[in-house]
């Protein structure tokens, strides 16, 4: 490999700041019963990703409070009468109760595509954005119809379902103009490379409190992302199951110890271990004829996630 | 003064090499062969980062990105504001943060010394009617259906002891009922709105079916007291409220738990008293020997004094209940007044059909 094509990560931040911008939001949430949050976390995710620079340039994270808060709302409008429709249309009809579950997990899954589909948008480098095309719908479906197979394989088919969910996240994910593609064969290809390390692992869980997954789960970003590319460029993990390991129970330790006030030494250790674990590979000239999406930075964020308070730092 | 700086036009992830210098009210961004490429009013642009360590500054109006050397950010400072530093961190004013501070916690110590009379306020104004909806939530959620014991007669026996207990409750909203749940230490619970839980341990522990009556009694006095409906009031303020305070991440989450379930493990020091007299009044109406019930909590002291809790005060001050000696006293001393004879709850076939199939 040419090492002149190797281009690294690398974290700029200060714990210090991260502390204040922290207990700062805390604060701010309980003097304002919860609703300063959206702006709070706006600015961590701002302080943070200016912090991440690729090739000497920052990362920048353009959303706001106002549309996090908005998408909270949006989304609180939509499900808590849905719920209560849903919840009286049960009581007349006990069968339906049987859905619940697949409505959740369905729910769960668009809301992180939605998710993932906002801070992408607002996510840029180069001052040119990212963006991710495709259908919040379409892949809570694919993660449903996924599930059920694995349930019925008894987990043997985790490793082509995790697969699949990547490439259509992946392959409907762009830099600007470019797309990112991740090509539909390596699916089989993976599901090949990843069927002894997935057995093993799941047999092992039991024993392990599932720790053993971690073994798998190294071994897919590892694949997935040697496989991605943008252009001729892609991503390079460079990282052993062990260091996932360590890094997984500290941060369980520190959030148990510290009942969960140690918050910012964990955004912190994630993000060092990210940019010391992973680098790009290519000439990152090339992206240079890459040009802006066309695509306005309108709507709201988050808002399912949110709603159900699953939306990260 | 002209500054050479790095610009990225905002429609494609190129650099280019610029010169840059101010003019009254704009900034003027150049080619290195001198042709204007934009000029940027002071008042449109924003600080998208600066930090202290950087030689460096970025400069942003809309989708365009400018690096300046950190000399020349220097000397347009004064014309932008503060609130253009949308992309970058804001910093408050100590003064202002200290005050946020002071009023958090203020906020922070007042809901807690405020959670019991919020939880209380609840169990006020909401209709008993609605702890049916409580228990079944509860019921749902603790999935207490697999453990059920599904004997019949057991637990026809079982019920026949509460209709017994029940019977003097007359004007009551509630519909009691009692489920065998297979565990196996002595002990029970009940939940909003009538339902109560028996352990096949507490039968096998009992000698005599009205230590059974007692503790239903005394469930039953949580019941119509609704202390079930208060806990769940307070651990729904609890955790909004750790859930606040600890900033919703999933590590505070999990610490919120933790934190909500050590501080509602128990029913209050307060709500245990107020069972045991409603149990030993109900026992005294239906005419159920109030010696079960003193036997029953001298079962259990013995079992506290063999798992090692040399005396029971120890135990009393982690569970916060009254200590079991003290409760045994307490009993004895009302049951004195009882006014009239004491008859058997269920007859000794009964009674040791049960306990074989518990056994």
């Amino acid at each position: 490999m040419d090492n002149k094509n190797i281009a690294k990560f690398e974290f700029k931040g200060n714990i210090n700041k991260i502390i204040y911008i922290y207990f700062t939001n805390i604060f701010l949430k309980i003097a304002t019963l919860g609703i300063h949050s959206f702006w709070g976390k706006t600015r961590m995710r701002r302080y943070v990703t200016a912090s991440v620079l690729l090739d000497g340039e920052p990362f920048e994270y353009l959303g706001n409070g106002k549309e996090l808060f908005w998408g909270f709302l949006k989304a609180a409008l939509i499900f808590i009468p849905a719920f209560l429709v849903y919840n009286i249309l049960c009581k007349f009809l006990p069968a339906l109760g049987i859905a619940t579950p697949v409505l959740v997990f369905y729910i769960f899954h668009m809301g992180f595509f939605a998710a993932f589909r906002y801070r992408a948008s607002r996510l840029s480098w180069r001052g040119i954005r990212f963006k991710l095309e495709g259908s919040a719908f379409k892949y809570g479906c694919v993660a449903i119809k996924r599930s059920l197979l694995n349930i019925l394989t008894l987990g043997l088919k985790l490793p082509e379902s995790h697969l699949k969910l990547h490439q259509y996240m992946i392959s409907k994910t762009f830099y600007g103009n470019q797309p990112f593609s991740f090509s539909e064969s390596f699916i089989s290809e993976g599901t090949k490379n990843l069927r002894a390390i997935n057995l093993k692992t799941l047999l092992l869980a039991p024993f392990t409190f599932g720790l053993s997954r971690i073994w798998y789960h190294r071994d897919l970003t590892q694949y997935v992302w040697e496989n991605s590319f943008l252009n001729n460029i892609r991503i390079l993990p460079r990282q052993a199951a062990i260091e996932l390991f360590f890094l997984d129970m500290g941060n369980v330790f520190i959030g148990i110890l510290t009942l969960g006030l140690g918050a910012p030494w964990i955004i912190r250790r994630n993000i060092v271990y990210f940019t010391k674990h992973y680098a790009i590979e290519g000439n990152l000239n090339q992206l240079e004829h890459v040009s802006q999406s066309d695509e306005k930075l309108t709507g709201t964020g988050e808002g399912v996630e949110a709603f159900f308070g699953n939306s990260g730092f | 003064m002209i500054s050479s700086g790095r610009f990225y036009d905002g429609k494609k992830s190129k650099a280019y090499a610029v010169e840059v210098y101010c003019e009254s009210d704009s900034l003027i961004i150049c080619s290195v062969e001198g042709e204007i490429v934009d000029k940027w009013e002071f008042c449109n642009l924003t600080l998208a980062q600066k930090d202290e360590h950087d030689s460096h500054v970025l400069l942003a109006q809309g989708d365009m990105r400018l690096y300046v050397a950190k000399a020349f950010f220097d000397q347009i400072r004064p014309h932008i504001k503060k609130r253009q530093w949308i992309f970058s961190h804001v910093f408050y004013k100590k003064t202002f943060l200290f005050l946020v501070a002071f009023l958090s916690m203020f906020i922070v110590v007042g809901s807690y010394l405020s959670i019991e009379k919020a939880a209380k306020l609840f169990v006020y104004v909401i209709p008993e009617k609605w702890d049916v909806y409580l228990g079944s939530y509860a019921e749902e959620s603790l999935n207490l259906k697999k453990k059920l014991i599904k004997n019949k007669q057991a637990q026809e026996t079982i019920n026949k002891i509460l209709l017994r207990v029940a019977a003097p409750l007359k004007d009551t909203p509630y519909e009691f009922k009692v489920y065998l749940i297979s565990e196996k230490t002595p002990n029970a619970f009940a939940l909003p709105g009538g339902h109560i839980y028996i352990h096949t341990g507490l039968i096998h522990s009992a000698k005599i079916p009205e230590e059974i009556a007692g503790v239903l009694s005394h469930e039953v006095g949580h019941i119509i007291q609704r202390h079930g409906s208060y806990q769940i009031f307070r651990y729904m303020i609890s955790s909004f409220m750790f859930d606040i305070f600890l900033g919703g991440n999933s590590a505070g989450n999990f610490a919120a738990e933790v934190g909500c379930t050590l501080y509602l493990l128990h029913y209050s020091r307060e709500a245990e008293r107020e069972a045991d007299k409603i149990g030993v009044k109900l026992m005294d109406q239906a005419q159920i020997n109030p010696k079960g019930l003193i036997k029953f909590f001298k079962h259990i002291e013995q079992k506290e004094r063999q798992r090692g809790a040399n005396n029971s005060q120890t135990m009393s001050y982690m569970s916060t209940h009254p200590s079991t000696q003290e409760r045994i006293d307490w009993i004895r001393a009302r049951s004195k007044n009882f006014k009239g004879k004491t008859k058997m709850i269920i007859s000794q076939k009964e009674w040791k059909e049960l306990k074989a199939y518990i056994d």
